[in-house]
């Protein structure tokens, strides 16, 4: 995507980018600094010493510095089979929950057959209800299938449509698109599988992309989930992990944070990536693919 | 299509008109598209959910069996004043903290869209606090709000406020926990990124050729092309409001004096702390009727703002 | 066939009979043999997690147990502590839970009067341990309609910290064995200086069950009264006790206000406080620390003359759901036996006197004397007033006494509101 930012010939052309949007770069550095307080917090109680962390008044640059935190997070907790297992996990899940997510939305949004908007609003419902009442029923089922201990009840929800909230958003932006392109298809003899893989779902990179940052984020950072259905330890997923470092009593703050910012890494750094890819931040015409 | 147009052309007529045989397809296909939705909802929903609703019909003290109580939970529901003091708190944070979320957001989001260099950058910066593990994020939070050390009471210091309690205080709890959820309007404001760019440029162009400043075309074009979106926002941010219940949990556990009780945490501690899974239930219930009464509204209304593209024939 | 091929035959399938009979009855008597030896009773066990050297200790605990049992094969989890209690139920109503568990003063009433629990009393009986060997009474927090529910891992309890150096000073004496709270209240004045964040005195936990109560009994008061069904938090006695509190923090000003400690470290941690009334599990994070510290003994009311200090536990308990109840109840002899409570000695105050007088466990907790708070305790240590219900009304009263510490409301309305709810909670009592 070509845009006017890549195009700099001379000095003049960089006031006049600045002169225009400078009031956009002071908003930016404003909130921005705001949004970053967070994660530099996080990141600097991660290299200090226990009693450091809560030390008044606060310091924002630890001193001494410890890098020790990271190397005994290690030692602690098998940090590299919590990775894997959080990345099976949540690789399969967010997979799973992309796709039938697409395929329910356009269901929903292109296609019309009776019921149909009774049913999406019990889709809608079905999250209305908070999991505490339906937990312990759903741990029976899960018993009954044999899937205890195991990432089952983790994954294989998500392949059946698990995600409504995900359904409703895709739904929405399917609906957005224009039905010009659907209909020329249509008197092409193109069926409503080829309509779907080949005109709407090229169109909706955006939002698939979305879905997809949500769902990882969401089953990355899931602690109740594999909490309840998990027993092994080396079933554990990173933040099932993270809590070991919190007893009843006690927290162990600088080893809690340092293993925090490895669990957000891969994160921050799958984000980054992905929203360059589907998210361009430049208006292009809905017709372009 | 094409079987329709040799029968025509050959002159022969068919006894089923091509016209419903189409209409017929598609409904199977629709039917066959939401399949893996239907699967999921009877195999994994039906029964926990049939169960929840007859569970509030009981006492069930979990770890013994359920005894028929008839509506006596719900009829508890209704003298219980500490369920009317959570539907307060809760109400009260919804309609403060989704109207800020979705205005907020949405201003960010225009702020992402303009055409900045590193505009990549600036999104993973607006997104951070998301990114962060909630426990890591709320310890966080306990610390900026504290009164005496924290940053917050110290920046207003700085400029003459003696800062309140927050967190401690009656009146300012639950405010500080609005003031906190609005770190994360990262969430909604991606939505919005990925629904600006679908708007077509040729749209803008239109506007500008007749002479439109940017106001106008933020009025007349992208927000009726965003309404959808909007709309999504709107309603998740109902439902989503109105199960808080992590935060609260971890900062506060719902004091002090009940200023935080939500009613997803009241609901928690019924459930499990006070062997009360059947009360707990019937709280569910009556916090399922209530989201789905505003939502329906919503639903009905939406029909007067919300645009969609892809509106333009029958439905 | 002839005859005699068949004969032959014959003699011949019973030989190759008899050959192939033979790998086969010996395999089935070292079966048998080995059969006996490997018919150990799996038995899982489930924890919260505590931290890294407690983990450690207690599965060295366990691996010397399944060194010299015949009958159980212990195994054990640990888990996060945070919805503990939570993941245990669901699974109990699941049918998926574990044979032994830990469990903590505030859920064993929950369970015994439900029946998740198994009634070890008779088991005691039958097999005739000796637990006259115990300090700690475990028929007040463990039991529950005369049965007993749990087995001992360790008393934790309320201590008294003195820091020496602010002490020394300031030119204070450290305190007699003997003395009130005027006593302490006036060394506190002496010792708090607000513009350096130094305060004489800190308590914390502050609300019930912690360390308040022990000012409510001293002041002749009580949290609930004997038969646990009535909250007596409104009485003068009760409210003198939780007025001196709130008088440190608002009128003498000799300990920080709860919205300077909420979410921060210990300050008794950062040397800024003299006189520190915490939890005896707060002792490993003090030794970390370069801070020259003792234990003191607990001051009296000057009025009444009463010395509390209130106690908490930690036991194992059966979980009704067990598969082998032999093979469990042999765990669990063990584990709360003198020999789990040996294995660990490093981790609370154990609960046999054979134990807490012994040399190793004193050694561990030099130079200071344990003995200080673990007399205490025996002298004056207040049960927990479990009860079925304890985490319900403890919320509550948790919650309504809370305007009352940061001066936002009084004590009288305070507690008047706290007894309100708890009596409200009480009624609606089905045991």
């Amino acid at each position: 995507m070509r845009t006017t930012v890549d195009t700099y010939r001379r000095p003049s052309d960089a006031r006049r980018h600045f002169g225009q949007f400078w009031w956009v770069y002071l908003l930016l550095i404003l909130f921005g600094t705001l949004m970053m307080a967070p994660l530099f917090w996080l990141l600097s109680s991660s290299l200090k010493t226990e009693g450091a962390i809560f030390r008044l008044p606060p310091e924002w640059i630890p001193n001494p510095i410890r890098w020790s935190n990271y190397s005994e997070v290690f030692d602690r907790i098998p940090f590299a089979r919590g990775w894997w297992n959080s990345t099976v996990v949540t690789t399969l899940a967010t997979l799973g929950q992309v796709i039938s997510a697409a395929f329910v939305a356009f269901g929903f949004a292109r296609l019309r057959f009776p019921g149909r908007d009774a049913l999406f609003l019990v889709l809608i419902a079905t999250v209305m209800i908070p999991y505490h009442v339906t937990l312990i029923p759903t741990y029976v089922l899960f018993r009954e299938l044999d899937w205890l201990d195991s990432f089952l009840p983790l994954i294989v929800p998500a392949w059946f449509g698990g995600g409504a909230l995900y359904i409703f958003l895709l739904r929405q932006f399917f609906m957005r698109l224009s039905f010009e392109l659907d209909d020329a298809a249509r008197v092409d003899g193109a069926s409503i599988w080829q309509i779907f893989i080949g005109i709407v779902l090229p169109q909706s990179k955006p939002a698939l992309g979305v879905v997809a940052i949500f769902s990882f984020l969401a089953h990355w950072n899931d602690f109740f989930g594999p909490f309840i259905y998990l027993n092994s330890t080396d079933k554990y997923t990173l933040p099932l992990m993270l809590r070991l470092f919190q007893s009843l009593e006690s927290t162990e703050w600088h080893l809690l944070m340092a293993a925090s910012v490895m669990t957000a890494i891969p994160c921050i750094v799958l984000y980054f990536v992905a929203q360059r890819y589907f998210i361009q931040g430049v208006v292009f015409t809905g017709l372009k693919g | 299509m094409a079987t329709a147009s040799k029968t025509l052309v050959q002159g022969l007529t068919t006894t089923k008109p091509p016209f419903l045989n189409h209409r017929r397809r598609e409904a199977i296909g629709g039917y066959l598209f939401i399949l893996p939705w239907i699967i999921g909802v009877v195999v994994f929903l039906l029964g926990p959910i049939a169960a929840s609703f007859y569970f509030s019909l009981t006492n069930y003290q979990v770890v013994k069996a359920p005894e028929w109580a008839g509506l006596a939970n719900y009829r508890r529901l209704l003298n219980d004043d500490l369920f009317w003091q959570a539907l307060k708190v809760t109400t009260i944070y919804v309609a403060i903290s989704v109207p800020l979320g979705l205005v907020l957001s949405f201003l960010v989001a225009l702020l992402m869209n303009q055409r900045v260099k590193g505009i990549g950058f600036w999104r993973t910066i607006f997104y951070l606090p998301n990114l962060i593990p909630l426990v890591a994020g709320t310890m966080l939070w306990l610390w900026m709000f504290n009164p005496q050390f924290g940053l917050i009471n110290g920046f207003l210091a700085r400029i003459g406020i003696d800062g309140p309690l927050w967190l401690q205080s009656q009146q300012w709890a639950l405010p500080s926990l609005i003031i906190m959820n609005l770190w994360g309007v990262g969430g909604a404001t991606l939505i919005y990124l990925a629904g600006l760019q679908g708007i077509p440029t040729d749209l803008y162009d239109a506007v500008a050729v007749d002479g439109g400043g940017a106001w106008a075309k933020l009025w007349t074009i992208t927000i009726p092309q965003m309404t959808p979106v909007i709309f999504y926002n709107l309603v998740l941010g109902l439902i989503a409001g109105f199960q808080v219940f992590a935060q609260p949990l971890i900062l506060t556990g719902g004091g002090p004096r009940y200023s935080t009780l939500f009613v997803v945490l009241y609901l928690y501690q019924n459930a499990f702390a006070n062997f009360r899974m059947g009360y707990a239930s019937a709280i569910a219930w009556a916090l399922f009727l209530i989201i789905l009464v505003l939502t329906l509204i919503i639903f009905k209304f939406s029909n007067a703002w919300v645009y969609y593209e892809g509106d333009t024939r029958k439905r | 066939m002839t005859t005699v091929g068949n004969s032959r035959r014959m003699s011949r399938r019973a030989v190759a009979l008899g050959a192939a009979a033979v790998p086969f009855a010996a395999s089935a008597a070292i079966g048998l043999a080995s059969a006996s030896a490997q018919d150990k009773q799996d038995v899982r066990i489930a924890s919260y997690t505590v931290n890294d050297t407690w983990n450690a200790t207690v599965e060295e605990m366990i691996a010397a147990f399944n060194a010299q049992s015949t009958l159980a094969n212990a195994s054990i989890e640990f888990r996060p502590g945070d919805q503990y209690w939570d993941k245990l139920q669901t699974e109990y109503a699941g049918g998926q839970a574990p044979d032994i568990t830990l469990v903590n003063s505030e859920w064993i009433g929950a369970g015994a009067s439900r029946g998740m629990f198994v009634d070890l009393k008779p088991l005691y009986e039958r097999d005739q341990v000796d637990q006259s060997d115990l300090w700690f009474d475990m028929t007040t927090d463990w039991g529950w309609e005369g049965g007993q529910y749990g087995a001992l891992l360790y008393v934790a309890g309320q201590a008294l910290y003195v820091n020496k150096d602010l002490l020394d000073a300031a030119g204070e004496p450290m305190p007699a064995v003997d003395w009130t709270w005027d006593d302490l209240l006036e060394s506190a004045k002496r010792l708090t200086n607000e513009a350096e964040g130094q305060y004489g005195i800190y308590i914390g936990p502050l609300p019930p069950p912690h360390w308040s109560c022990a000012f409510v009994q001293g002041a002749g008061g009580a949290v609930l009264n004997d038969a646990r069904d009535e909250c007596t938090l409104n009485t003068a006695e009760a409210r003198a006790g939780l007025q001196w509190i709130v008088d440190l923090m608002l009128a003498h000003k000799v300990m920080p206000t709860v919205g300077a400690t909420e979410g921060q470290e210990n300050p008794f941690l950062a040397n800024k406080i003299a006189y520190f009334f915490g939890g005896t599990w707060e002792e490993s994070a003090i030794r970390t620390t370069e801070i020259n510290w003792d234990f003191a003994h607990m001051p009296a009311h000057p009025t009444t003359g009463i010395t509390s200090v209130q106690l908490g536990s930690n036991a194992w308990s059966m979980l009704s759901t067990t598969g082998d109840e032999d093979a469990t109840w042999e765990v669990l002899k063990y584990l709360g036996g003198p020999d789990g409570a040996q294995a660990l000695v490093s981790l609370g105050v154990p609960g046999f006197n054979s134990v807490v007088e012994s040399a190793e466990y004193q050694e561990l907790h030099r130079p200071q004397d344990i003995l200080v708070p673990v007399s205490d305790f025996r002298e004056f240590g207040h049960d927990y007033y479990t009860t079925p219900d304890a985490a319900e009304w403890l919320t509550a009263v948790v919650n309504e006494l809370g305007p009352m510490w940061t001066g936002e409301d009084t004590v009288e309305n305070s507690t008047q509101r706290a007894v309100d709810r708890v009596n409200e909670i009480f009624s609606m009592r089905t045991f």
